[in-house]
């Protein structure tokens, strides 16, 4: 951790309104990092592909 | 001190926020709540977590969590100077990966139906069109060339299977070299039990086509009889073994059978069930069909599919199952790969960039005149198509919020009907309704379509991805 004793610039007007949440985000599922892992080795070609030729 | 970069696009529905950033790409669907917590970052304060946690209130810990993810992807960094977006995966735009992944093969022309929405206007057969021999001649020319794990060739026509021993040639090459994993797309109105076992044998992916969920809407497109003979077919396949799934190109007429489709789908046991969008070229051009729009098919699909995880991983490569895997996956295309990956070779040996682009104009040789490499690496034609950049396409694209995901629609789809290579595509603020409206689903159901993403990665036969797992090589 760095830099902890930050004095602030300029106060912060606003009241939280309850408890700050991410609903979705990319990573939220455990599978994620697997096939991400072989999209980046560039196994992952689906889109580009012929027989799975998806194409949206 | 935190600093959060700007986003590009943010999109309110019941008190939800959807925040995207282009560049890198991310985006998160947050509670009002931390929205209010991210725009006080973005005017600027200097608070790290501990004196923004202290400030309003909140247990530090607790914001620390909640603001992870964000930390990780590096739209929330520290102090001034955002962090280098990271090379998100990319298709291969770097002129060094430019590689050949794979071939569409229209192995004949003829065809036995009469479909009114054929691109390739198949129905007699083309003069003089290759032999397996010389279709088989590409495959290992460009071997050398190829740097993908998994090399894919679709057999396609016409019909392909009008031409079988043609196709059952360069499928036992292809399996026996175990060089490439063969599909094929057909109307399955020839498939029988010996086929089947040959397919299976071979490994070859079956995709069956319907035009519909019921007989009259299937048949007013494909000719009468086709539903029946197509579903007895996909029986057939199923039950010799054969991976075979079903697909529907999505038409404006036929859009609300999506959830019919899907029943049959499952009915007919089919390994995966797939939409697709329509190409307007070739007969569906002269018949003024219209394309589905990309919004409501995801929604359609996600509704019929919402309660169903084994049915969602079956529809890995539906229009909706691509978007929810592309939302999550965010590679960054920065172009459509035409005349990047995939050449089309029509039965007459006329190369072309892609399915979509094949038209006279784009032909960029002929395989009995010269090597595929050298037609595919030599041509400036492919050299200008790789060259198209969403970056700098046209100013809409070079703004839009969506670009490295969309990566400016598809070209060929854009030049048929805009005449323009560089236009944006006609489904722009379509496709952009229908990322965001993924992005709310995943805000209410994180695991929607979660399954699908497997199936993207080990594909349908495992072994022939990896060799060395085959039987062939114990």
């Amino acid at each position: 951790m760095k830099k902890t004793t930050a004095v602030p610039k300029r106060p912060i007007k606003i009241e939280p309104i309850g408890e700050p949440k991410v609903l979705a985000h990319p990573d939220m599922i455990a599978q994620i990092l697997t096939v991400g892992e072989a999209f980046v080795a560039g196994s992952y070609r689906a889109p580009k592909s012929t027989v799975t030729c998806a194409l949206m | 001190m935190l600093r959060i970069a700007n986003w590009d696009h943010l999109e309110i529905r019941d008190e939800k926020y959807f925040i995207f950033w282009a560049e890198y790409p991310y985006w998160v669907v947050v509670n009002q709540s931390l929205y209010e917590i991210l725009k006080i970052l973005r005017s600027g304060v200097e608070r790290n977590i501990e004196a923004l946690a202290s400030d309003l209130g909140i247990d530090h810990d607790k914001l620390s969590n909640t603001l992870n993810p964000l930390l990780k992807s590096g739209v929330i960094y520290y102090d001034e100077a955002p962090p280098n977006v990271a090379p998100a995966p990319s298709s291969g735009f770097v002129e060094e990966n430019v590689g050949i992944t794979g071939f569409t093969f229209h192995l004949t022309k003829a065809c036995n139906l009469r479909c009114k929405h054929c691109y390739a206007e198949a129905g007699l057969p083309s003069e003089d069109e290759l032999t397996a021999s010389e279709f088989r001649k590409i495959l290992e020319d460009a071997l050398p060339y190829m740097n993908a794990q998994r090399k894919e060739v679709g057999l396609l026509g016409g019909e392909p299977l009008l031409v079988q021993d043609k196709f059952f040639e360069i499928a036992s090459w292809a399996f026996n070299t175990q060089t490439y994993a063969c599909g094929t797309s057909t109307n399955a109105t020839l498939v029988t039990h010996e086929i089947a076992r040959k397919a299976k044998d071979l490994r070859i992916v079956f995709q069956v086509s319907f035009e519909g969920a019921t007989e009259a809407s299937n048949d007013r497109i494909r000719g009468k009889g086709h539903f029946r003979r197509a579903v007895e077919a996909v029986e057939i396949l199923r039950k010799e073994g054969v991976v075979a799934g079903i697909i529907m190109t999505i038409r404006q007429d036929n859009i609300h059978e999506i959830p019919g489709f899907l029943k049959l789908g499952v009915e007919l046991n089919a390994s995966f069930i797939r939409t697709n969008f329509l190409k307007i070229q070739g007969r569906a051009e002269k018949y003024g069909l219209k394309m589905g729009k990309q919004l409501d098919i995801l929604r359609l699909t996600y509704d019929a599919v919402r309660n169903d995880k084994q049915l969602q991983e079956k529809m890995a490569f539906s229009t909706a199952g691509f978007i929810f895997s592309a939302m999550r996956l965010r590679p960054k295309y920065r172009n459509c790969g035409s005349g990047l990956t995939v050449p089309l070779i029509d039965s007459n040996g006329d190369v072309y960039p892609c399915q979509t682009l094949f038209l006279p104009e784009f032909k960029l040789g002929n395989v009995r005149k010269a090597s595929i490499v050298d037609i595919w690496f030599g041509n400036p034609n492919t050299k200008k198509l790789r060259e198209l950049c969403v970056d700098t396409l046209n100013p809409k694209c070079s703004k839009c919020w969506l670009r490295y995901l969309c990566h400016g629609g598809c070209r060929g789809l854009t030049y048929n009907l805009t005449g323009s290579l560089s236009a944006p595509d006609v489904r722009c603020e379509d496709f952009q309704r229908a990322y965001a409206e993924a992005a709310f689903i995943m805000g209410e159901d994180p695991d929607a379509f979660a399954p699908a993403l497997s199936q993207f990665a080990t594909f349908l036969y495992p072994d022939i991805i990896n060799p060395s797992r085959s039987e062939k090589n114990g």
